[in-house]
């Protein structure tokens, strides 16, 4: 991982002072002041001569006074000087040695700040080479100091594993002036560690890249601690998912036996129930003839007509409620007509059925799916769209079975669409993702609702549920 | 699958799986009766209707009951072996259907003078409508319809299927 640094790296000012120490420069006069000074006291020299001599001219003393005062005053003015230029090299020495104390303070306290401090610190120059590093470098190296100094990097990094480190980066920060935090891990006798390094320019004092810093941090610990959380997460997702898988195995296997017991029921209704009431009737219409013809008995019979009407009525709609016998004998395509002419006469909504030419073999589990998700479907139309025109359309080709209900009603606000549970898709949602389909709402071009539900035909990850 | 008697006897000796059809021997004067009676084989797999049935077909004169078969696969074997005029049949079996049958009896010669009629507790117009798409003729509701469909082969058996 390699992170930029948005300030550039200015940590090197205590190598800059090392680097002044290594030119000599620490402590010395500037050479335009020494020729001033130069120059100065020669000028001195001149104007008292000339003084004097003026003043000889002039008679103000006997000119044999002219040599021992012209002696007296160079003599003073030089010891003047002298002192002057010692004053001076006294405060020079005085402030090199200042400067040494200082620097050996600031170099022993840096040696002591890098020496015992756990993370990793170390130079490269401009080559790649190692020209410095802190005890934790080299143990992160795994090398005595003699052995690493003015060696490669790339070269000590491979030694321990690690060719992440082929210069790019340090390419880079000396380019581009800027710090980077890389990720990389080297592998020692005490086992792997990983280590964030930062990787920072080092200027000299006129701005020139003399190579990189490099400070390491040891995030062994945050990664393993990383890696394990990430492990426990997925874990966690294997675990979700694994139950997930099973409550809809669990939830188709109770479809399923709710389907089973619904049609033996159905079965018995129509073999028993319907069977004797049938018979019933029958036998009732021998008898009828039978019957007094007066007004009373004429009004019973017909009130046992009727009773026994309605009750054969109600037998026949729990049958077909409980199990569409339509779709056991002639398949999805006639019991999908079946629902939606009962749907037309029972809503007074229009429906256009649009089906296969062909005939649809889909499997029964398929088929009684589909015909459970469109009576779903055209049951929300009825409690919720406000439409007056529904369109169905069965789509089969060789990977997929493609249900639409498409409606002109209200349609459904953006914001409901996605929710779970809306518009009564919920159920539709986890029986068509437990069969590996999907369901999609969207809303029609010309108003209204498009419900469109996909299931693929080969379902080889359905398994059986394990209780 | 149930044979019957000539004419319209209980169901007693009828449960004879082996046997086809009642042997011609048994009764010499069948073939002439055959000639003039309408002969009628049922597809139903309830008893207690089937049973209802014979008895009231029993009254219609000139009108045979050939045989009574309970599934799918029973009333092709009992064509197989002897067609009829009319064959009323349910839709819902104990095993196979009556449209199926009938599916297997539209793509055949043989029967295409054959009237075929449903008698069914499924009456919904999908129904009729696949009904009708493989050549019946008629379809009466189970329940309350009985009393048509007698009228209809006392008719039918007075004229003759072309009449």
């Amino acid at each position: 991982m390699v992170t930029d640094n948005s300030a550039p790296g200015r940590s090197g000012s205590w190598l800059e002072g090392l680097s002044r120490v290594r030119d000599g420069r620490l402590g010395t006069f500037p050479r335009h002041y020494r020729l001033g000074a130069l120059a100065g006291a020669l000028s001195a020299l001149l104007l008292v001569n000339w003084l004097l001599y003026a003043g000889a001219s002039r008679g103000l003393y006997p000119d044999a006074a002219l040599v021992p005062l012209l002696t007296l005053a160079n003599c003073a003015l030089v010891l003047l000087f002298i002192l002057g230029a010692t004053r001076l090299i006294d405060r020079e020495y005085k402030g090199r040695l200042q400067n040494a104390t200082d620097l050996s303070e600031a170099m022993s306290l840096l040696s002591a700040v890098s020496d015992n401090t756990a993370d990793p610190i170390f130079v490269s120059s401009r080559e790649g080479l190692l020209v410095f590093a802190n005890p934790a470098a080299l143990e992160m190296l795994g090398k005595p100091r003699e052995e690493a100094m003015h060696r490669p990097l790339r070269e000590l990094f491979s030694a321990v594993g690690d060719v992440s480190q082929s210069g790019a980066e340090d390419s880079r920060v000396m380019q581009e002036n800027i710090s980077v935090t890389v990720e990389h891990s080297v592998e020692l006798p005490q086992g792997v560690r990983t280590y964030a390094t930062t990787k920072s320019p080092w200027l000299g004092p006129n701005g020139k890249v003399l190579g990189v810093i490099n400070i390491s941090t040891d995030i062994s610990r945050r990664k393993e601690a990383e890696d394990t959380l990430r492990a426990r997460e997925s874990r966690l997702e294997e675990t979700i998912s694994r139950r997930t898988a099973t409550l809809r195995r669990l939830a188709d296997h109770l479809e399923t036996v709710r389907e089973e017991e619904k049609r033996a029921i159905a079965r018995e209704l129509h073999d028993d129930m319907g069977a004797s009431l049938t018979s019933l009737s029958m036998h009732m219409e021998g008898a009828y003839p039978l019957l007094p013809s007066d007004a009373q008995w004429t009004e019973r019979k017909a009130k046992i007509q009727n009773l026994l009407r309605s009750l054969v009525m109600t037998t026949r709609r729990i049958q077909t409620e409980l199990r569409p016998t339509m779709l056991d004998l002639f398949g999805i395509k006639a019991a999908i007509h079946e629902l939606t002419d009962d749907f037309k006469q029972s809503t007074n909504i229009a429906c256009e059925v649009n089906l296969p030419d062909e005939d649809v073999a889909i499997g029964h589990k398929l088929e009684i799916t589909v015909y459970r998700m469109l009576q779903e479907m055209l049951n929300n139309v009825v409690k919720h769209a406000q439409a007056t025109q529904v369109d169905v359309i069965l789509d089969v080709d060789e990977d997929q079975v493609a249900l639409t209900v498409r409606d002109n009603g209200v349609g459904i606000p953006p914001e409901r669409r996605d929710v779970p549970g809306t518009y009564g898709l919920r159920g539709l949602q986890e029986r068509a993702a437990f069969l590996g389909g999907t369901v999609s709402i969207t809303p029609g071009r010309s108003g209204g609702t498009v419900v469109s539900v996909r299931l693929p035909l080969t379902n080889d990850h359905v398994n059986p549920v394990s209780l | 699958m149930r044979l019957l008697d000539h004419e319209h006897t209980g169901r007693a000796h009828q449960l004879d799986a082996g046997l086809r059809m009642r042997p011609e021997s048994v009764d010499a004067s069948l073939p002439a009766r055959r000639q003039l009676a309408l002969q009628v084989m049922l597809v139903e797999d309830s008893h207690i209707i089937s049973d209802l049935i014979s008895e009231n077909l029993a009254r219609i004169p000139k009108l045979t009951l050939l045989g009574i078969a309970e599934t799918e696969s029973e009333a092709l074997t009992m064509l197989h072996a002897q067609p009829c005029d009319v064959l009323i049949l349910d839709i819902q079996l104990r095993q196979g259907n009556g449209i199926n049958l009938l599916r297997v009896l539209s793509g055949d010669a043989t029967y295409a003078n054959t009237i075929k009629i449903v008698l069914s507790n499924h009456v919904s117009g999908t129904y009729r409508r696949i009904c009708e798409q493989y050549g019946v003729q008629f379809f009466f509701d189970k329940t309350s319809e009985f009393p048509q469909l007698q009228l209809l082969l006392s008719r039918l058996s007075e004229s003759g299927i072309d009449g």
